[in-house]
């Protein structure tokens, strides 16, 4: 197998693990190469120049060489201007690189997918509502990857979603009609069209999008529990800030 | 064994084993001693062969200043390259939500019982510069706000001697988000 040398391409560390004595494995996002692993060797020692650079949530450009699935590192540059998350959208953001590898593949080239990653991370570097931003981005990744979902017709139907009528949302198929209003994926058509239109300044859409997300994803994580979700919980339980929405449940 | 490569380790074995055995033996006692007798300080999570450890238990250092640290090096840097006297709080590492290690994994709970009984005035945050030590900071800051105890972060950057064009952007960045007003 020949290698592949790749220059200054952009791209997103997503996760990083201690590697040998002073090396490290990324977990990286890049935009035309998509998901994959690149050993950074000695950026854990004291004289590493890598080591205030090869950041999570920092904009970068990544060199390297890869044969096989493990590529090496052979450098890295900021890309732009520094950003510094904190608080709440620091925390959230680590979910978002959870679900990023998670649900993506390997050497799978989604630049869409990274170019909704990186105006996310923008988003909560700015004023916004973190809660916003993240279900914004499931309903893009889902999109994305060829799963978005269904809010405006009755899928046994056909028919467009009624507001007055009440269904239960299946995840592999959107929404059929419903009896029971009670149920932990029942809305009404009103509410799913709420969604539809991601005009989460409205607090129950964005308290709907976040339990009809919620369900959708956890499906296609075959119930897999992300820790950063179950991390996230216990630091909201002991934060002294004011719980300001459902951000992630 | 971090700091010792496969070569290095197998030349302190073959001369341990051919023209030390007695050192051996020694050695081997001290490590399955350690092994055995050190845990962690009550208090401050420092490694530890009693129930409190030396800091916790010396007379003199001031109990309302507290440090939060990321492991055990760190408290020894800040003993042998600083003054100072107050005490230390080890997290043994630091928040990573990708790995599962939350604030339960910390001893946070224990360390929020420190901070709520009022006896510390100020909760100095050390944790490495890192995305990960920045956000464990972020949460230490907000429990000691809700504790009424005030919090600092020791400042990072450029180290002393440096250049700025020699600096890496991230040190650099990091310094200037950290930048204070010069009086
Ligand atoms: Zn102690």
């Amino acid at each position: 197998m020949t290698a592949r040398r790749v220059q200054n391409q952009p791209a997103w560390l997503l996760h990083h693990r201690p590697f040998r004595d002073t090396s490290r494995i990324l977990d990286v996002l890049s935009r035309d190469y998509g998901r994959l692993s690149l050993v950074a060797r000695g950026s854990r020692s004291a004289k590493s120049k890598l080591k205030g650079v090869l950041r999570p949530f920092m904009p970068l450009q990544l060199s390297w060489v890869i044969r096989g699935d493990l590529g090496t590192l052979t450098g890295a540059e900021m890309d732009g201007g520094p950003i510094s998350l904190n608080g709440d959208s620091l925390l959230s953001a680590f979910y978002l690189n959870e679900l990023l590898l998670n649900l993506l593949h390997r050497h799978d080239p989604q630049p869409e997918i990274f170019s909704a990653y990186h105006a996310t991370i923008i988003e909560l570097n700015g004023q916004h509502s973190v809660a916003t931003a993240l279900r914004r981005f499931e309903m893009e990744l889902l999109r994305l990857l060829g799963y978005a979902l269904n809010l405006d017709h009755d899928t046994e139907s056909g028919d467009e979603l009624d507001p007055g009528r009440i269904y239960e949302y299946r995840v592999e198929r959107g929404p059929v009609p419903a009896n029971n209003p009670d149920g932990p994926l029942v809305f009404t058509g009103a509410e799913l069209i709420a969604v539809a239109r991601e005009d989460f300044s409205d607090a129950s859409t964005l308290r709907d999008a976040n339990r009809l997300l919620r369900h959708v994803i956890a499906w296609h994580l075959n119930g897999k529990e992300l820790k950063s979700r179950k991390v996230l919980k216990e630091l909201r339980r002991g934060a002294a800030t004011a719980d300001t929405g459902p951000v992630i449940q | 064994m971090p700091g010792v490569g496969r070569k290095s380790a197998q030349r302190i074995a073959f001369h341990l084993l051919e023209r030390d055995r007695n050192g051996a033996d020694e050695l081997s006692r001290a490590l399955s001693d350690a092994v055995k007798g050190i845990g962690h300080c009550v208090h401050c999570r420092m490694l530890t062969e009693y129930d409190a450890c030396n800091i916790c238990s010396a007379s003199g250092r001031d109990s309302k200043l507290l440090c939060a640290v990321e492991s055990p090096a760190d408290v020894m840097a800040v003993e042998d390259a600083t003054g100072y006297k107050g005490l230390y709080f080890v997290l043994m590492g630091h928040l990573s939500p990708l790995d599962g290690i939350g604030p339960d994994e910390l001893g946070m709970p224990a360390l929020e019982a420190r901070l709520r009984d009022g006896n510390v005035e100020e909760l100095i945050i050390a944790t490495n510069p890192t995305v990960e030590g920045d956000a464990t900071a972020h949460y230490l800051a907000d429990l000691a706000g809700k504790h009424e105890v005030q919090a600092s972060r020791i400042a990072h950057g450029v180290p002393l001697g440096g250049e700025l064009e020699y600096v890496d952007g991230g040190t650099l960045s990091h310094a200037f988000f950290g930048r204070r007003v010069v009086d």
